[in-house]
């Protein structure tokens, strides 16, 4: 009987499914650099090398100083960039330009490591949007005023050129407020970005975490625009600090626009047990990240 | 010694109008009888040796054979019984009853006459027809005979990796293969996850599978039919056998109703109850992981078919086929004094199909007939996610309940009405034409929602779901003619539209195959094909498999069509070997593919698809085969590649499909050992499915700190950046090749009009895990960093079973 019992039993432990590791071969082989820059005529341009490692590795970022960078202009050797140590913990170092990069130039970077070979690059940089004007059209004045929070922003487009923005709003808060020892006055506050909702169709849209919003001339290329953005969830202007909101419009190159979009969409979709796995875009020849280029044009307005 | 034989003749008087031609030929069939066993014999050859026409006897030993008028010398022969030769006179269309006898000499004689034209110009076709027999020759699994793992043994024919549902026919994925059971289409043939099918070989009779060549008659799919025709009863006396196995159980009964045995019947029903062992187990290994537990499946299948012969030139025959599926997945975890809370979790999902069919065949002579049929299909899916917890009041806590029920059902149904005529205008030329309408309904997504929550409160909503309806019609024309011994035509046009939403497809679907013999037995062929289909599978390219969702066409994601180009050669040679090869092309056009970031449980399945995509299979197929003898056996290779290409996909550049399955191999053997003992051995081999995987990470990162931080959240290290898991492309990474080997051991014994029969079998002898499914997964390493890991499910490891059958009724 006991024999009988354990034959049985020997057989119904079979039929249960099995679970273990799956190994994913060969991810030494697909290593390569890693190069990082989004640069702007407002400084120096910066560039991040460091190697992509195994997807199921530790984080195992590191920073190759060894590596050779060369910087072009218009197709003209510049200068081979320094090495900059990182001076805050938790950052990384960089390669870094001596000047400024210049509104309409391309630039392009060859970056040469031992191990990794050569990985190129190229971006132009952007000739900044014209900012014709900037206002808050509404806006809640307190807690008990529900008016829906407007903004209106005149742009002049760049003729000739395919031009992408990035617009983002946002206001400090004012979270308490406290005397200390000393007398003073500490106001203790937070950084609150908006969702802006354009009132106007606009072209190519996307999001950047959810918030900022990218689009495309395609509609206005070469001439004056007006945007319309309201937005929900507005802090009431009593609690603003200095009653001000900020503003900052990016004009990014096409480049740019493409790997925010795609990073945008990876962020929403990184679980592929749910979701088909989506790619962030690259222009690294030979190697993954992004050389691209942008200008920020920051402002704040007292609101009204 | 010699043996006399005896010959009975029934003749039958048939007053027909003939058309009008300048030979008149007339029909003279029959049935061959062992006379002892008052048994049919099948494949007993019946040969005109003067004019080298012939035919052999179906599986009811019934034979048709179209005659000028006049005297006619025939040989009717059959391994281990007299050869018997005579003279028939023929004036009229006449029904002979041969009654042969047996002369015990199985084991030496050699049958000069053997089917070798016949055969040769049927096989030449590259149609593989599968007889019950055949099925029954492979190694039974778990007690089962499976037709469909016979066919995954020819070549071209692929098996799928583990778990994974129908077949794969040149690198086609499983909605391009038609199934159709007495004409009528099967839209789910699995159970059990693929390993076993819904189609009991106790209840089919013989199964055609056309891959190389596609007569005008078929339609519907871009890679395959398969078309069963279930078995009609004995038509002498009631026989059947009932099978008892460990996991699985099967009755089978059929023969006459009435005494004029004009009426006959089958039926064949089977019940498995694994979710008997799998519960226990399963609630076993729950507990030990810390929590309640259990895991159950159960299925059932039935076939039924009546048949009645009004007169001789009209028969009706109702069929039904039904299957029934259920899945159930409990778990609980009780609450503790750390953690004072439970929880239950239970899944159930239930899947049925409903098939039945009313056919009408009608003689209006020996050479026009007409066949109707009006058939309802029906897969439903069904199932049902709930999850409850509840936690008590603690001194930090209130008291929370969440309660949360979500149940959805889908479906897909047909009301099918087809005609078809075939007229034999001479023995080297048929005609067919033939019309058909369809209705198709298809709803997905549609379901109930039940939430109570102490947050939320309670709400329950209905979701609408989306249900779609089309109307599919075709007719077509095809011809076969056979101008000589060496040469065969088949050519037609099939036509098809499809209206869905609004809009209106159509297709215009030429159809040729040539088959070309030197001599007897050697044979070329070629064969042109366009196909369209009304369907979509979309693929997750990840590997869970439950992901695959099964949609129609609508205005948005037309119909695919293509193109099967295909041409190869056949070779008989000595000791009944056999070998083929082919090449074969295709094209694929419209098709679907989720995009970049699809979610794969958004109801709206059109917003996350991409469409007008292109795909390409090629490749080549070589098949060795022994057909008859105390061993037999065959080997087949299949080498292929199947690509795919979206502007929107893969950065617009050919990626490999996800069932590019590189190396197929089937090899199957089956060895008589003595009278009673058979050996059955197979042996499978195929490479791993493409999927996407991430085998790269790197971070992104601009150094631009303090700005950037005011809108990213939940990153924890400034200027790290975010990690982004990278994929090199669509479909980058090959899963493990899938095998396993199979061996089962039969032994039978009659006794009396029963014959007992026993069955061992070991599925996966060397008990390889193969890959079922991956999955993403995290974990923390030694640093507490968290880490991406893949994680592997295997279905069946080795699994030993056996049945006993008894066969009564003989």
């Amino acid at each position: 009987m006991i024999k009988q019992v354990l034959i049985i039993a020997l057989f119904l432990l079979t039929l249960s499914a099995c679970e273990k590791d799956f190994v994913i071969k060969d991810q030494a082989s697909s290593s390569k650099m890693v190069v990082n820059s989004l640069f702007t005529n407002g400084g120096k341009m910066n560039v991040f090398v460091t190697g992509s490692y195994a997807a199921n590795g530790a984080n195992a970022i590191h920073s190759l100083e060894d590596a050779i960078v060369e910087l072009y202009e218009d197709n003209t050797f510049k200068e081979q960039m320094k090495y900059v140590n990182s001076d805050t913990v938790g950052t990384f170092g960089k390669f870094q330009s001596s000047f400024n990069p210049v509104k309409g130039k391309k630039y392009s970077i060859k970056v040469t490591q031992s191990q990794y070979g050569q990985a190129l690059a190229e971006d132009e940089q952007v000739i900044p949007v014209q900012i014709l004007n900037y206002y808050v059209a509404s806006y809640p004045a307190d807690s008990t005023d529900f008016t829906r929070a407007k903004i209106v922003v005149n742009i002049h487009d760049n003729a000739d050129k395919e031009n992408y923005y990035k617009i983002s709003v946002w206001a400090e808060e004012k979270l308490s407020q406290v005397i200390n020892a000393q007398g003073d006055t500490m106001i203790y506050s937070r950084i609150k970005s908006y969702k802006l909702m354009p009132t106007v169709y606009l072209s190519d849209t996307a999001r950047e975490w959810g918030l900022n919003l990218f689009f495309g001339d395609n509609g206005f290329n070469g001439q004056n625009k007006t945007l319309e953005f309201d937005f929900q969830d507005a802090t009431s202007k009593d609690k603003l600090i200095s009653s001000k909101l900020w503003y900052e419009i990016r004009t990014i190159s096409k480049t740019y626009y493409q790997y925010s979009k795609t990073l945008e969409l990876y962020r929403q979709t990184n679980n592929t047990n749910s979701s088909e796995p989506s790619y962030v875009y690259s222009n690294i020849t030979n190697g993954y990240g992004i050389f691209a280029s942008y200008n920020a044009q920051t402002r704040s307005t007292v609101i009204k | 010694m010699m043996q006399w034989t005896r010959v009975f003749f029934l003749m039958s008087c048939v007053s027909l109008v003939c058309p009008v031609f300048s030979q008149t030929n007339y029909k003279v069939s029959g049935t061959i009888w062992d006379n002892k066993e008052r048994l049919p014999i099948q494949q007993a050859v019946v040969f005109l040796p003067e004019q080298s026409y012939g035919t052999i006897s179906d599986s009811s030993g019934k034979f048709s054979l179209l005659l000028s008028a006049g005297s006619h010398q025939i040989t009717v022969s059959y391994l281990g019984y007299s050869k018997q030769d005579f003279k028939l006179h023929v004036s009229r269309d006449t029904v002979l009853r041969i009654e042969m006898e047996s002369n015990h000499l199985m084991k030496d004689v050699v049958v000069l006459e053997r089917k070798k034209e016949a055969a040769a110009q049927h096989d030449a076709n590259g149609l593989i027809t599968l007889r019950r027999e055949d099925i029954l020759a492979l190694p039974a699994l778990l007690g089962e005979h499976d037709p469909i793992r016979a066919v995954q043994m020819q070549p071209g024919v692929q098996s799928g990796n583990e778990g994974t549902r129908g077949v794969f026919v040149r690198g086609g994925s499983p909605d391009q293969n038609l199934m159709l059971i007495d004409g009528s289409t099967v839209y789910n043939p699995s159970h059990l996850y693929g390993f076993i099918s819904v189609f009991n070989s106790d209840a089919i009779e013989r199964m055609e599978v056309h891959k190389n060549s596609f007569p005008a008659s078929f339609g519907g799919r871009l890679g395959s039919v398969m078309n069963i025709e279930t078995a009609n009863g004995n038509e002498d006396k009631i026989q059947g056998s009932f099978s008892l196995g460990l996991i699985a159980s099967k009755f089978n009964i059929g023969g006459p109703i009435d005494k004029k045995k004009k009426t006959h019947f089958a039926l064949s029903i089977r019940g498995c109850y694994v979710g008997a062992y799998t519960g226990p187990i399963s609630k076993r290994q729950f507990k030990s992981a810390g929590y309640n537990g259990s895991i159950a499946y159960y299925f059932a299948d039935i076939n039924f078919k009546l048949a009645h012969q009004f007169s001789k030139n009209d028969r009706i025959e109702l069929n039904y086929f039904s299957n029934y599926d259920f899945y159930t997945f409990t778990k609980k975890v009780e609450s503790t004094a750390k953690s004072p809370g439970e929880s239950t979790i239970l899944q159930k999902v239930q899947w049925a199909n409903y098939v039945s069919s009313v056919h009408w065949i009608h003689d209006f002579n020996s050479r026009l007939a007409l066949h109707t049929a009006f058939s309802f299909s029906d897969y439903e899916l069904n199932s049902e996610n709930k999850y409850h917890y509840s936690a008590p009041e603690t001194p930090y806590n209130s008291a929370f309940n969440n309660y949360y029920d979500l149940k959805s059902t889908a479906y897909i149904r047909d009301y099918t009405l087809r005609s078809v005529l075939r007229f034999t205008i001479t023995k080297k030329q048929t005609f067919k034409t033939g019309v058909e309408i369809k209705g198709l309904y298809f709803e997905t997504g549609k379901g109930k929602e039940e939430i109570d929550n102490t947050w939320i409160g309670q709400k329950t909503n209905t979701i609408k779901g989306s249900e779609t309806k089309a109307l599919e019609t075709s007719c077509f024309v095809e011809e076969e003619y056979s101008p000589n011994q060496h040469w065969t035509i088949n050519a037609g046009f099939h036509f098809r539209t499809y209206t869905v939403q609004g809009k209106t497809f159509t297709n215009l679907l030429p159809r040729v195959n040539l088959v070309y013999s030197p001599v007897k037995s050697f044979s070329l062929r070629a064969s042109a094909s366009g196909l369209s289909q009304n369907i979509h599978l979309l693929v997750a390219s990840t590997s869970n498999i439950l992901n695959d969702y099964w949609v129609p066409a609508t205005a948005k994601a037309a119909p695919e069509i293509g193109w099967n180009f295909s041409g190869g050669m056949m070779h008989k040679l000595p000791l009944f070997f056999e070998w083929s090869v082919d090449g074969f092309y295709r094209t694929m056009n419209h098709l679907i593919e989720y995009k970049e970031g699809a979610n794969y449980f958004n109801r709206s399945w059109e917003t996350q698809v991409t469409n007008n995509g292109k795909g390409t299979a090629y490749g080549m197929e070589v098949y060795l085969a022994r057909t008859y003898g105390r061993i037999t056996g065959s080997v087949a290779y299949t080498l292929s590649w199947s690509n795919r290409k979206f502007s929107t996909l893969n950065g617009g550049e050919s990626f490999p499909y996800k069932y590019d399955r590189r190396h197929n191999i089937a090899f199957q053997m089956n060895y008589n050992i003595t009278k009673h003992i058979a050996l059955g051995l197979s042996w499978v081999y195929g490479s791993g499915n493409m999927i996407s995987v991430s085998n790269q990470s790197y971070n992104t990162f601009d150094g631009v700190v303090h700005y950037d931080n005011y809108v990213k959240r939940g990153n924890p290290y400034p200027g790290s950046g975010e990690e982004i898991a990278l994929y090199s492309g669509k479909n980058n990474y090959r899963l493990p090749a899938y095998h396993h080997l199979d061996i089962s051991f039969t032994y039978k014994k009659r006794v009396k009009r029963n014959e007992h029969e026993f069955n061992f079998s070991i599925y996966n002898l060397y008990n390889r895990l193969n890959v079922f499914t991956v999955y993403q997964d995290y974990r923390n390493d030694s640093n507490g960093n968290r880490v991406l890991v893949y994680k592997q499910l295997s279905l069946f490891p080795i699994l030993p079973s056996l049945t006993y059958i008894i066969h009564f009724g003989l």
